[in-house]
């Protein structure tokens, strides 16, 4: 997938097999990615087991990424299911810093 | 239609399509007996060669087995009917089971199927004549003409020629209006102008050819010509078969102007179907290219309208988001500039936003950026923002106004992850709260060039349903500024963070020595992308000493 206009590159993969689920998402996470990344989340959500996300292939996240990050965050909160990224990049590590995130979810 | 049903395309059952194929064969080669001189000549305008090439453009590749089993059955039995020895009958079979096969390959090649249908490519149509006219007759006669002649001792070349052109002539004036009319196409409902118009080339051809031996141009190209402009491809494929099938059967039964043309029947027969081919194939390309003109047109249109409503809904966003964000009224005790910029890409707005409010205790400074772009960030934006000035006005403790505005994000359409900072000043004393809500921590510069990060522990973006937010407190003395500052002004591509937070640290500090407006476009210069992508949204706030209180002994009350 890319976007024209930022000339974003991305991809996120889902892998409804594993226990629980993980979300591997590499590239640049952004307004154009959000939608696919919500949609893995919201799936993987779905089976009950937890979340994992494997974000360490991410070069670049922006607001509208935190925000499918969070809602994903709140659900399994609600839903008393494991929400884990064990595997982030310094990007990314950074801005759940940042941003207050990085409490909110196991490492 | 049925929701799943694949529009346009031929869902009919095994048993079925194998009858239809039969018939529609049967009867094409039937007619070429009776009426076009295959009786007198043996080679005549094909309508079958249509029917089958239509078949197999118009069905999928699993299916063709059933157009080859119909055409035998169809062609087996007319050629028995009409006493052709049973070896010839398999050998004419053969030539006309090869014209499908070549010219659905060449088509299919240069088609890609979707799911609403056939699509052609750029040279589609192009490909689809060749194959139609040229490449699969001209196999098929090479084919059949040898069986004609070692059957009849006809000449090869001139039975290869006649095949090539009725067989032509039958994919062109049959199989092209039928992959038209059963294709996805989108059509019309016929106008009974064009059902007037084919019925009169009946008498008008039997006029001209029975009664006057007129040459067939005069009537027959004034009603293509007007076909075409006035119905485009559907008039060609409707009009088109009518145009062949009357001049060729008025030639066959010895009338018109090519009956006058001497070498026999075949010639004659021959230079008609030649004629034709040249007269339909200059109709359907006029016919193609008016279509795609008028649909390059259509799509132009479509876009400028497409282009001039997103430029005003970006009109109406710049507007809402400059009344929005108008320069602060000043407040005594402060200092304060402030600066929004749309991304760079089409003037775009987003939804970030900057305020300072006075309050009876102190000065509120905020900065917030709603997730999105467009009139809806921008609307939500101004609606979260109204809500800031409220909860300021209601609570003079930053987590309390947090807590407010993240139940108001919680029910707020769009404001979900918005990040926010909030920061109150007691004007009094210096005496500076502030919280954070998933937002970068503002910069608190001191006069003599040192700073520091208001990052205490942040709390998650409002809106979410995440919650706690610690106030973190500092004390500014006079001179201390603070700048606030949403993430388009430090995030980029490729970069992590930290850069960007170094880099605005560096240009604070080193002008320091600067006044609030021009430490702002310092800041702006040094920082913002040039090619941003998102919204930059910038607050300073300098705490100025205010005039000392008068001493309560010299307040004027009433009495004293």
């Amino acid at each position: 997938m890319h976007n024209g206009a930022g000339g974003s590159h991305f991809e996120i993969v889902l892998d409804e097999e594993a226990r629980p689920p993980v979300v591997v998402a590499s590239g640049e996470l952004d307004a154009a990615s959000s939608q696919e990344f919500e949609l893995a989340i919201a799936t993987a959500l779905d089976a009950g087991q937890g979340v994992t996300l494997d974000l360490s292939a991410v070069t670049f996240i922006d607001s509208s990424a935190l925000r499918v990050v969070t809602v994903g965050l709140r659900r399994a909160r609600d839903e008393d299911q494991a929400f884990s990224v064990p595997a982030a990049s310094a990007v990314v590590r950074r801005l759940f810093d940042i941003t207050g995130v990085s409490p909110f979810m196991t490492f | 239609m049925p929701p799943h049903s694949e529009p346009g395309r031929l869902s009919l059952s095994t048993p079925a399509l194998l009858a239809i194929i039969a018939l529609a064969y049967a009867l094409g080669a039937e007619s070429s007996y009776q009426w076009f001189g295959a009786i007198n000549i043996g080679l005549a305008f094909y309508p079958p060669t249509g029917v089958t090439i239509a078949a197999v453009v118009l069905l999928p590749r699993r299916r063709w087995p059933v157009v080859l089993v119909g055409a035998t059955l169809g062609e087996l039995t007319i050629s028995l009917i009409h006493g052709i020895a049973p070896g010839f009958a398999v050998g004419y079979l053969i030539a006309n089971l090869v014209e499908p096969l070549l010219a659905g390959s060449v088509i299919r090649r240069s088609a890609s199927v979707r799911l609403n249908g056939l699509r052609l490519d750029r040279r589609g149509p192009f490909n689809v004549f060749v194959a139609a006219i040229l490449t699969a007759p001209i196999a098929g006669g090479a084919i059949g003409a040898a069986v004609r002649s070692v059957e009849s001792g006809a000449n090869y070349l001139l039975s290869w020629g006649s095949w090539w052109a009725g067989d032509a002539l039958g994919a062109l004036a049959i199989g092209a209006p039928l992959v038209f009319l059963l294709g996805p196409t989108p059509k019309r409902a016929p106008r009974w102008e064009l059902i007037v118009g084919m019925l009169a080339m009946l008498p008008a051809t039997y006029v001209s050819f029975w009664v006057f031996d007129l040459t067939p141009s005069l009537v027959l190209l004034p009603v293509l010509i007007w076909a075409v402009h006035r119905f485009g491809v559907q008039g060609v494929a409707a009009v088109a078969p009518v145009v062949c099938i009357s001049a060729t059967a008025a030639t066959a039964a010895g009338q018109g102007v090519f009956s006058l043309a001497t070498h026999g029947v075949q010639v004659q027969l021959l230079v008609t179907q030649v004629y034709l081919l040249i007269v339909v194939v200059a109709a359907w390309a006029i016919a193609i290219s008016l279509q795609e003109r008028t649909q390059f047109e259509r799509d132009l249109a479509t876009q400028a309208i497409e282009a001039a409503r997103l430029r005003h809904s970006e009109l109406v966003a710049q507007t809402l988001q400059t009344t929005m964000l108008s320069v602060p009224d000043p407040i005594a005790g402060m200092t304060i500039a402030t600066r929004y910029l749309p991304a760079e890409q089409d003037m775009r707005v987003g939804g970030d936003w900057h305020d300072a409010i006075a309050t009876p205790t102190a000065a509120v400074l905020t900065i917030g950026d709603v997730v999105g772009h467009h009139l809806p960030a921008a609307a939500t934006m101004g609606q979260l923002r109204s809500a800031t000035r409220a909860a300021a006005l209601s609570s003079a403790v930053p987590s309390t106004m947090l807590e407010t505005l993240d139940r108001f994000a919680s029910s707020t359409a769009g404001a979900s992850g918005t990040t926010t900072c909030v920061i109150t000043v007691d004007l009094s004393s210096g005496h500076t709260r502030f919280a954070l809500a998933g937002h970068p921590p503002p910069l608190l510069a001191h006069p003599n060039g040192s700073t520091e990060w208001l990052d205490a522990p942040v709390g998650p973006p409002i809106g979410v349903g995440l919650s706690g937010w610690p106030d973190g407190e500092i004390a500014l003395a006079p001179g201390d500024r603070l700048v606030l500052y949403t993430d388009g002004l430090i995030e980029r591509r490729g970069e992590i963070i930290d850069i960007g937070l170094a880099r605005l640290r560096a240009v604070v500090a080193s002008n320091s020595h600067l006044a609030v407006e021009d430490l702002l476009a310092a800041v702006i210069d040094a920082c913002a992308p040039q090619r941003r992508e998102d919204d930059v949204a910038i607050l300073i706030g300098e705490f100025v000493l205010q005039q000392p209180l008068l001493p309560a002994s010299a307040q004027p009350c009433g009495g004293v």
